[in-house]
């Protein structure tokens, strides 16, 4: 069909493109969650796993947006990460997610979390999600770290029509205790209870994950 | 025809549209229309737009797309007095909600809209990559995502489409392969760029589907558009061939 030349080029030119269309990121090797080993050694969470005194305990219970007369409760905290030392910890929390291809910079709003101890509300110190825009939805979550543990708000973002809704805390967390799992840390679904349980899912228990160093 | 349509006809016939244009434009201007392929600039070619002004006015979307998305990501980033600049204002959030609305138009919406508007394959192609190339310039990745995988599922549909858009209105027919079918170059540019988007879609697809939200299944129906265009162009082609060469020397 006289397509000879040029259907060498074409060839050429297809193999060229794919080539240049960048490579789906690794994806995280999914652990099985096992049942919780009852570990818990964070401050201010007593033997049921219950926060009696928020000012006593690193933990966050919701993040916070800000508005015209102070600070509203948006989301809860639905997965707590107890670290095995504090420096570096937050970082090392969001490694995981980055090796999955999780963007750190991403567009979002600026939530906060309460700090207890030093009594003021901190913009949100990591972030990540696994798209920079979430047209059709994605997995999305905020951190803190306060002393040694990090919390975090894990969901999952609802395609934007026009704007972002809450598709599931559950499924996040689900997805998420998987994730840390298959990184070989130590999770324990639904330990905390945070009693900050919420529309459309979510049963007011953090799932705790215990860091592993490896 | 509408006169909005015969003008946009015109850039369309090819050489004969500086004919037609230098009659319309009188002889005074004779000298320079002459040589107008060579002066035509880039961005008024058919293959970006039909309608310069619409093109302007499509290029003006995205550059103002682009301000929002520059400010909203800034936010994050610029501190004052130790405090992120998206913790002054919950002005921020408002840009954020804008910022995902506009960018899902230009994935979803903007290649079909661009080209049953203004015809331009390319720039109808461009569309949907360009807000997501501008997120992946500021995460300073470059790995494939679900935004990748949505955005350049639109774009080759959205572009094959425009290119049939273009054929409709040369022809005059909504099966314009039955007018005219010499433009072997063009098929394979078009047969390679749908390739080359449905391998990296289907790389993705099979690499991560625990990343793939039930929202953006129907997107997969999409692949219809170009894969149908191109196979009925293809089956023209072949058709214009074996009439014109004959079945024995097709063989050889």
């Amino acid at each position: 069909m006289g397509f000879g030349r040029r259907g060498v080029l074409a060839a050429l030119a297809t193999g060229v493109g794919v080539a240049l269309v960048p490579a789906p990121p690794s994806q995280p090797q999914l652990g099985r969650v096992q049942s919780a080993d009852g570990r818990l050694q964070i401050d201010g969470v007593d033997a049921e796993g219950t926060i009696r005194d928020e000012r006593d305990s690193p933990v966050a219970r919701y993040h916070y947006k800000r508005t015209d007369d102070g600070f509203e409760p948006t989301s809860p905290i639905n997965v707590v990460f107890d670290l095995e030392r504090a420096p570096g910890g937050l970082e090392r929390v969001m490694a995981p997610l980055e090796d999955s291809g999780w963007v750190r910079s991403l567009e979002e709003y600026t939530r906060y979390a309460y700090d207890a101890d030093r009594d003021v509300y901190v913009r949100q110190q990591a972030t990540a999600a696994e798209t920079y825009y979430g047209t059709s939805g994605r997995r999305h979550v905020r951190c803190w770290q306060f002393g040694s543990v990090v919390s975090m708000q894990a969901h999952v973002d609802t395609g934007a029509r026009p704007k972002h809704g809450i598709e599931s805390y559950a499924d996040a967390r689900q997805y998420l205790s998987r994730l840390y799992a298959g990184e070989g840390w130590d999770v324990s679904p639904q330990t905390l209870n945070l009693e900050n349980a919420q529309e459309p899912d979510h049963d007011g228990y953090a799932t705790v994950i215990h860091e592993v160093e490896a | 025809m509408s006169s909005d349509t015969d003008t946009t006809d015109g850039p369309l016939a090819g050489d004969t549209s500086s004919s037609t244009s230098l009659e319309r434009t009188g002889e005074g201007h004779r000298e320079r229309t002459a040589d107008s392929k060579l002066e035509t600039p880039l961005w008024q070619h058919p293959l970006v737009g039909l309608v310069p002004r619409r093109t302007a006015v499509t290029a003006l979307i995205l550059g103002i797309f682009t301000l929002l998305f520059t400010v909203s990501a800034l936010g994050g980033v610029v501190t004052v007095d130790g405090q992120s600049l998206d913790t002054t204002t919950g002005l921020f959030d408002s840009l954020s909600a804008w910022v995902i609305a506009i960018a899902t138009s230009l994935i979803v919406a903007g290649p079909f809209l661009y080209a049953a508007w203004n015809g331009g394959p390319t720039l109808a192609a461009a569309i949907p990559l360009v807000p997501v190339a501008l997120g992946e310039l500021v995460t300073g990745r470059y790995a494939f995502g679900l935004d990748w995988a949505i955005a350049l599922t639109t774009s080759v549909a959205g572009g094959v489409f425009a290119v049939y858009v273009l054929d409709v209105r040369e022809a005059g027919s909504l099966r314009p392969w039955d007018v005219s079918t010499d433009a072997p170059d063009r098929l394979l540019a078009l047969t390679v760029f749908t390739l080359v988007g449905a391998i990296a879609v289907g790389r993705f697809v099979l690499a991560a589907p625990e990343t793939l939200p039930t929202a953006s299944l129907p997107f997969a129906l999409l692949w219809l558009v170009p894969m149908t265009l191109v196979t009925r162009y293809w089956i023209a082609r072949v058709r214009t061939h074996e009439r014109t060469v004959g079945p024995s020397s097709a063989q050889s």
